[in-house]
């Protein structure tokens, strides 16, 4: 009993714990919303159909057997109710699916133009560029995302190596990223918030550690927010910054990331021109302060075994100086 | 064969019981002896083995999921880093899958059809002690692998690019897909006797609409396997010809396509499902009807919906794919074919509930298992419904939500029939009753601890915890729960643990059984327990659909055939007529070393391609072996 | 009016609801022709065509014995222990190296000429891991492209820089002599990377330099790119079947110097 209790607790504990960082219970985007919707249908209907199942067997199994052991078993009665739940179950899945196809077609409406954003699957991170045919403005940033809050966002979703699946659950259903492929998803968040989400196809070591995050902001932050990306190089920077900057362009750093308005133009790893401003470092692993961000760069194998960035020897100063560097990289 | 022979007159039918019995042993007898154990061609003795080796398996694969719930039981834990947890979920799956499953439900028909359709040994008896020593080979393989830091890391369904030549580096792929071919030759090789076996050597009146319903269930998973299994065996053969000779099936930027790997792993994954469910279903009609004492309500209805569940079974596959991109069109056909599968099973469930209800339930071990089935397989049932809908399928895809989804329905409707069979044909298989107070333990400990692992798991699931992962963070909200899990796992590890304390001590120590404990219907309770070598001491003759609850004292039996050879009665494929006498083959050591010589070209071939070449001489002089005339009694007819 | 997406699910719903009536429809003509065969029948078709007969008998047969199949469960149960031992004592992948090992790494001991010589001691301790482990090779082989070897390397072929394939190492093929011109650089174009890439990237990228053009085939090999081929791949065979019967395209500028 004291089992059965624990577990009711836990159970309701876990429900109600469901408004969370990410979880497809806690919804504030469009599509979500309408899979809500449609799961809490399902959940019920399935739910009262177990329930009449357990209940009719419970009955089977206690009711006085006495009375009709010469019975005979496959009697017009028996044969009218087993036809009669046969023909209830698929009145019941009938409508399950045509509720579906409608949720889905709710889903592929759009209202007005859309902003594409292109998403790449990379392992293990997501690498994020907001196309613009002015390549002046075009930018690339990593594992966040910015939306404006109410308005149609279409991810375009690509994959260079292996199978990813974007997932935010707060705000849509999952699309995988297939290499040779391009698949897009439609999202709208209909309230600012941070959404975090996580790829959700097993990717290779770091699956576990590949998240995202998806800002939604009114349509006024969301505008500064792509002017302060655009912008290249015009942080202040004190002394100690600016050795990090030279440590970051002699060492290895440079090799594999862009800090754009310098030689860093490395490709293979995320673009760091703004990292200083992203909530999180290693694809949603750790908040980035300037004591994560030395501590990611003094051993990033520790922290996310088999990522591709490599261990760079520094010393402790080069070390306090390139975190420095980071953090001002806003 | 001349009518009426002058000579000795070899034919059973002026024979004493006592006299029969001694010639029949040793016809269809072994000696004891390594030797004879390595080319014992029993169907009995082969099905005890896949039994034994399959549990073997499950207890490991049981180890794995321990270790597991152990690094999952904290966020961030570090008891397990990614590479080994990677390959410790993958060994999970496919292990549970390929190594015992899909293996166990074709050993309990390897040992149970000969009997239940009253013949005295699988058809192709020799192909059978092949596939088994194909099948051991293969376990040994991937566990051997596994033990030496190159077990497959790749996940049980091995997407493309992941696993392909240059994502999935080494060899652990390779043994993956290899370990596949090992496997896919003993379930074909199974499936192919128990077809022909349950076609043509069916006792004389086991009409089509008098087979026992355990043996419907075979007969449709073995035209299942027949029909998945290829689909497979041309993914994992096309895997590893990319990754070691270079070919591109599934290379985008060479014309390939990445998703084809998709298409035919499910379309052999999803009727996978169905081969490990169908005979499960085989086994809940007929614990029912034993434990209720009455024929099982809506026989056909039961057949035509096994039938149904076979067909729809292969109209499935893409529900596995709802998210990858694919036309809408296509998806919402899939939904429409994966709600509908809905219908048999509801049939099945309604036709089980009649027949309790008109019954008089006995609550023994294995009825108990059957209720347990019920109440957990519906939950996995009704979470079927879900994740057959595509939109519903986008937010719980890939989750732990698909993790409770599969393991309600794999173990809730799989592995507890199969449980209570156990406990059911126990006796049978050794002459001794399982213990009935500790089987209740069993029971209660077993189907607790799984709905208290696996039902949160649908939560976390909901709260964005997706599959696959080695870790978490412990800013999300999921620690609570899969400590909880973790400790459910306990309760549930124990119960097993108990079942196989009370199998070892009852095959030493447990109560004599005596032909039909049970007072069951079919016809292997119609032999002794555990049965002769022969099976049948007389061919048994059937009336109806329940022959031994018409003849419980006294058998009516097809005398006249002979017994210096191992004589079989084939019959009819419709009506079980009786058709004519053919011989069974004897004892071999030759799908031994054929079994040995195979397994040395496929291992070899993951290294070198020129395997195939110099591995097939071995393979084609034990299979000279295994076809050369002997001379022998066997070879008359 | 429905929309094109309605009337495809609609149509697919009819689809299987025809296929289960269908369904429905072979189980009524089957129940009609249903066995009543009785046991007579099969008397006499006993003895028409096996020549057999029919007769009562009590189920009766020998003793039940118990058998010894736990023979088998120990068989098997000690040969996964076995194998279990050989996992125990053999060495797990290990994704992140000793920063002291790594360092270690930098001590390679070349000939004066810079032809050849000898790797670190730890490398022999490490069992040769930059050679010997798929891992790395294929980390070497993201690491080639990742770096810009095509640029003057090709696929292996070479181009501005010699090729791999060609069976002619300027500088020998031991690891220690690849590392080195990675990372010090060679004369006539190639660059140093010491600042570029970090030792332990360089030794796996040396490895799968050398995996390029080796003479023989080995276990451990990086797959074929999912890419264009432009030639087999390493893991096939040995590269000697593509070597080419003379040293290939080499710039007088190309190699040691005089």
């Amino acid at each position: 009993m004291k089992v059965v209790k624990l577990l009711l607790y836990l159970v309701l504990s876990g429900v109600a714990g469901c408004s969370g960082l990410q979880s497809a219970l806690d919804v504030h985007g469009m599509p979500a919303t309408h899979l809500k919707h449609l799961m809490t249908a399902f959940f019920w209907i399935c739910a009262i159909v177990w329930l009449l199942v357990i209940v009719t067997l419970i009955y089977a199994l206690v009711r006085s057997h006495t009375a009709d052991a010469s019975t005979q078993l496959d009697g017009p009665r028996t044969r009218i109710a087993v036809s009669g739940a046969v023909a209830a179950t698929s009145v019941i899945i009938t409508g399950l699916t045509i509720a579906s196809f409608y949720t889905t077609r709710s889903i592929d409406t759009r209202m007005g133009d859309a902003i594409t954003i292109a998403v790449k699957g990379e392992q293990w991170w997501w690498r994020v560029r907001y196309p613009n045919p002015d390549w002046v403005l075009e930018f690339e940033t990593a594992n966040e995302i910015h939306i404006p809050v109410g308005r149609d966002v279409r991810l375009q979703l690509e994959s260079a190596n292996v199978i990813h699946s974007f997932w935010v659950p707060s705000l849509a259903g999952k699309q995988d990223l297939v290499p040779g492929r391009s698949n897009t998803l439609l999202i709208r968040a209909e309230r600012p918030g941070v959404y975090r989400g996580q790829c959700a196809e097993f990717c290779g070591l770091q699956h576990s550690h590949m998240g995202i995050l998806v800002v939604a902001e009114d349509e006024a932050s969301f505008s500064r927010w792509l002017a302060s990306q655009r912008v290249v190089r015009s942080r202040t920077m004190d002394d100690e910054a600016a050795a990090g900057e030279r440590v970051f362009l002699a060492k290895p750093c440079a090799a594999c990331h862009t800090v754009r308005g310098t030689f860093a133009t490395g490709i293979s790893g995320p673009d760091l021109t703004h990292v200083g401003s992203r909530r999180t470092i290693g694809a949603g692993l750790l908040e980035t302060t300037r004591g994560s961000l030395a501590a990611w760069i003094a051993d990033p194998q520790t922290l996310k075994p088999g990522n591709n960035m490599p261990m760079v020897p520094l010393t402790s100063d080069e070390l306090r100086q390139v975190s420095r560097y980071m953090d001002v990289l806003r | 064969m001349t009518v009426g022979s002058p000579e000795r007159d070899t034919r059973d039918s002026r024979l004493t019981d006592s006299e029969l019995q001694r010639q029949l042993a040793v016809t269809w007898g072994s000696a004891g002896g390594l030797w004879n154990a390595l080319s014992n061609v029993d169907h009995k003795v082969i099905g005890r083995r896949y039994i034994v080796t399959a549990f073997v398996f499950l207890a490991l694969g049981g180890v794995l999921s321990l270790a597991m719930r152990l690094q999952l039981s904290q966020p961030e834990a570090r008891f397990i880093g990614p590479d080994r947890y990677n390959q410790i979920f993958t060994m999970h799956g496919t292990n549970m899958m390929f190594l015992f499953a899909v293996p166990v439900m074709e050993a309990m028909a390897v040992y149970l059809v000969p009997l239940m359709v009253g013949t005295r040994n699988i058809a192709f008896p020799r192909l059978n002690a092949f596939s088994y020593w194909m099948f051991l080979a293969g376990g040994i393989l991937l566990w051997v692998a596994f033990a030496i830091d190159t077990g497959p890391d790749v996940g049980w369904f091995a997407y493309v690019p992941l696993a392909g030549p240059q994502y999935g580096t080494g060899k652990r792929a390779d043994i993956w897909a290899q370990m596949i071919t090992f496997t896919e030759i003993s379930a074909l090789a199974v499936s192919l006797e128990l077809v022909v076996t349950i076609l043509k050597q069916r006792a004389p009146g086991m009409a089509l609409n008098r087979i026992p319903l355990f043996v419907w269930s075979i007969l449709v998973t073995s035209f299942l396997v027949i029909l998945a299994m290829p689909a497979i065996m041309i993914a994992s053969t096309s895997l590893i010809l990319d990754r070691l000779v270079g070919t591109h099936f599934f290379n985008p930027a060479e014309g390939g396509d990445v998703l084809l790997w998709q298409h035919l792993f499910w379309f052999f994954g999803h009727p996978e499902v169905y081969i490990i469910f169908l005979p499960a279903v085989g086994m809940v009609s007929t614990i029912i009807a034993t434990f209720t004492q009455r024929p099982v309500f809506g026989y056909l209805a039961m057949v035509m919906a096994l039938i149904t569940t076979g067909v729809l079974a292969f109209g499935l596959w893409v529900h596995h794919m709802f998210v990858a991109g694919l036309p809408r069109l296509g998806a919402s056909f899939f939904t429409a074919s994966s709600m509908a599968i809905a219908l048999p099973a509801g049939l099945q469930i309604f036709c089980w509930l009649a027949t309790i209800w008109w019954g008089r339930p006995i609550f023994r071990t294995p009825f108990l298992f059957v209720l347990g089935f019920i109440f957990t397989f519906v939950i996995g049932g009704m979470t079927g419904v879900m994740v057959a809908s595509v939109p519903f399928d986008t937010q719980v895809h890939d989750t732990y939500f698909v993790v409770a989804h599969f393991h309600y329905v794999l173990v809730g409707g799989a592995l507890f029939p199969l449980l209570g069979a156990i406990y059911y044909w126990f006796p049978k298989f050794t002459g001794r009753m399982m213990s009935e107070r500790l089987g209740k333990w069993v029971f209660g400990l077993i189907v607790l601890g799984f709905n208290l692992t696996f039902f949160p798991m649908h939560i976390l699931g909901l709260q964005g915890m997706p599959r696959r992962i080695y870790t978490y963070q412990p800013e999300m909200p999921w620690g609570g729960l899969n400590m909880f899990i973790s400790l459910s796992a306990l309760i549930l590890t124990t119960g097993f643990l108990l079942f196989f304390i009370d199998v070892i001590r009852s095959a030493r120590h447990g109560k004599s059984a005596g032909a039909n404990p049970w007072r069951a219907s079919t016809l292997e309770w119609a032999t002794p327990s555990p049965p002769p070598c022969y099976n049948f001491q007389r061919i048994p003759v059937v009336g109806d659909s329940t022959p031994v609850w018409t003849d419980c004292e006294v058998l009516t039996v097809a005398s006249g055939l002979r017994v210096d050879r191992r004589e079989l009665l084939i019959t009819g494929v419709v009506d079980a007529s009786p058709e004519a006498r053919e011989s069974s083959p004897d004892h071999s050591v030759w799908p031994f070393w054929t079994a040995i010589a195979t397994a040395l070209v496929l291992i070899w071939s993951i290294f070198t391609p020129w395997a195939v070449v110099w591995g097939a001489v071995p393979v084609a002089t034990a299979l000279t072996g295994w076809f050369w005339p002997k001379g022998k009694p066997e070879d008359e007819s | 009016m429905m929309s094109p997406d309605t009337r495809k699910s609609w149509s697919s719903l009819v689809f299987w609801s025809l296929t289960i009536a269908a369904g429905v429809a072979v189980a009524a003509a089957v129940s009609a022709r249903m066995s009543k065969t009785g046991q007579r029948l099969h008397r006499d078709m006993l003895v028409r065509g096996p020549e057999m007969k029919l007769e009562q008998t009590a189920i009766s047969g020998p003793e039940a014995k118990t058998r010894h199949w736990l023979g088998l469960l120990t068989a098997m149960v000690s040969c996964l222990g076995v194998a279990a031992v050989l996992g125990y004592t053999g060495e797990p992948l290990r994704l992140r190296q000793d920063p002291a090992v790594i360092s270690e790494l930098e001590h390679i001991r070349l000939m004066p000429n810079g032809v050849s010589g000898a790797p670190p001691n730890v490398y022999f301790a490490l069992n040769q891991p930059y050679e010997n482990a798929s891992y790395n090779l294929a980390q070497g082989k993201r690491l080639y492209s990742w770096f810009g070897c095509a640029t003057c390397h090709g696929d292996g072929q070479g181009g501005k820089g010699p090729s791999f394939l060609d069976g002619w190492w300027l500088y020998g093929p031991e690891m220690v002599s690849i590392v080195a011109s990675i990372r010090d650089g060679r004369p006539h174009g190639m660059p140093p990377f010491r600042n570029k890439i970090p030792i332990e990237q360089i030794w796996q990228l040396a490895g799968y330099v050398q995996s390029i053009g080796a003479y023989q085939a080995k276990v451990a090999a990086p797959g074929r790119n999912d890419a264009r081929q432009t030639r087999p791949a390493e893991n096939r065979a040995p590269a000697v079947i593509l070597f080419e019967p003379v040293p290939t395209r080499v710039h007088p500028d190309q190699g040691p110097s005089p």
